[in-house]
């Protein structure tokens, strides 16, 4: 089969347009796989169509097990140097660390809102609410349920930040980015070589930096429990502990992989 | 079967045995060898070519005799010395596995 006959604007002719959006910025390498795709596929569905599947069946077939675009396509490498290529990859990372931040930043002041109550129980049965004004020790509260209450209005969820704050609607916003994110660079040219930035640079960075603010957090909540002002010690450990985890997540992901080729993220 | 890992030696091997072939035909040779049994995305492998010719284990040029621009791909000298140190590896984890589960009795382990 030559390329003159595959169909218009069929599997192969769509296949292809496709790959050649991802292939954008990686050079002679992208250049070369893209005639070895037409070629092989060229191939495949004259295979599939001497075994007697007709056209439009034999190129969605050699399509199929050619492999997703943006999975075959985010292999090669991106060609270095062109300023566009290092700002797609810079609007990349930002897009991805702006979605983690605010994740971060939404959840941990989400959930530290909904422990606040447990919390607040906990320290009531262990008696140790410490110079808290409405809550003098021994304790035995009149109105316990008002003391949690009072108390949950006073959990510092984030430095700087009160907890009438819209955490979840920032959460949420996070997880949508990323979520996004994500999605778009599976199916479009946001997969890309050239709008993948290297894993390792950024991601480390990104990652001790992170995995740093958490261990800060944590300190100042054991800090906070021996100093007996625990407002302020569950929004440390939420936040603590989720930044010690996503940047351990990234330190993982950020491995080098294949013969020290970086790959997609 | 996930190949993730072992496609290098996959591919050397094939190289080595098949001689100089285009990327189609280490695809073939990749399925017909193997009885089918990686479900290995095809397009993948043109990429893993690239990368192994850019490490120095496979060499490739432009066949413009047939009626098909095709690329063909042929193996180095380091890329054979590559795929015996792989193959050797190979043996070696092989043996290890088996050494675990038992040795492979009508299709499955002992």
């Amino acid at each position: 089969m030559t390329a003159a006959a595959r169909l218009d604007g069929g599997p192969v002719d769509r296949y292809l347009d496709e790959m050649f959006d991802l292939l954008s910025g990686t050079g002679a390498d992208g250049r070369r796989l893209l005639t070895e795709a037409e070629e092989h596929l060229a191939e495949a569905a004259a295979e599939g169509r001497s075994r007697g599947l007709d056209a439009e069946a034999a190129e969605r077939e050699a399509v199929q097990r050619f492999g997703a675009a943006a999975a075959v396509a985010r292999r090669v490498p991106a060609t270095a140097g062109p300023v566009r290529v290092s700002l797609r990859r810079l609007a990349t990372v930002a897009w991805a660390l702006t979605g983690l931040a605010l994740t971060w930043f939404g959840l941990s002041g989400a959930l530290t809102w909904l422990l606040s109550g447990p919390w607040t129980r906990l320290l009531i049965a262990t008696d140790r609410f410490g110079g808290h004004p409405m809550c003098e020790g021994p304790w035995m509260p009149p109105f316990p349920i008002d003391c949690v209450e009072a108390y949950r209005q006073d959990v510092a969820l984030l430095p700087g930040v009160g907890n009438d704050f819209p955490y979840q609607l920032v959460g949420g916003l996070g997880v949508a980015l990323v979520v996004a994110l994500l999605i778009l660079r599976r199916i479009t040219a946001l997969g890309a070589p050239s709008w993948t930035p290297s894993r390792t640079v950024p991601g480390l960075v990104f990652a001790v930096l992170f995995g740093l603010t958490g261990v800060a957090l944590l300190i100042e909540a054991i800090d906070g429990v021996f100093k007996e002002v625990q407002y302020y010690v569950v929004a440390d450990l939420v936040a603590g502990l989720l930044a010690v985890t996503i940047g351990a997540v990234v330190v993982r992901r950020s491995r080098i992989v294949q013969g020290g080729q970086p790959t997609a993220c | 079967m996930d190949i993730r890992g072992h496609l290098d030696l996959l591919l050397l091997s094939v190289l080595d045995d098949a001689g100089p072939v285009h990327g189609y035909a280490v695809i073939t040779a990749l399925r017909d060898r193997s009885d089918g049994a990686f479900d290995l995305p095809e397009g993948t492998v043109y990429p893993a070519l690239q990368r192994l010719e850019r490490a120095g284990l496979v060499a490739s040029h432009w066949d413009e005799t047939s009626a098909r621009r095709r690329r063909v791909y042929r193996l180095t000298d380091d890329g054979r010395r590559a795929r015996a140190a792989k193959k050797q590896e190979w043996r070696g984890i092989v043996l290890g596995v088996q050494a675990v589960i038992g040795p492979m009795t009508a299709g499955r382990p002992a």
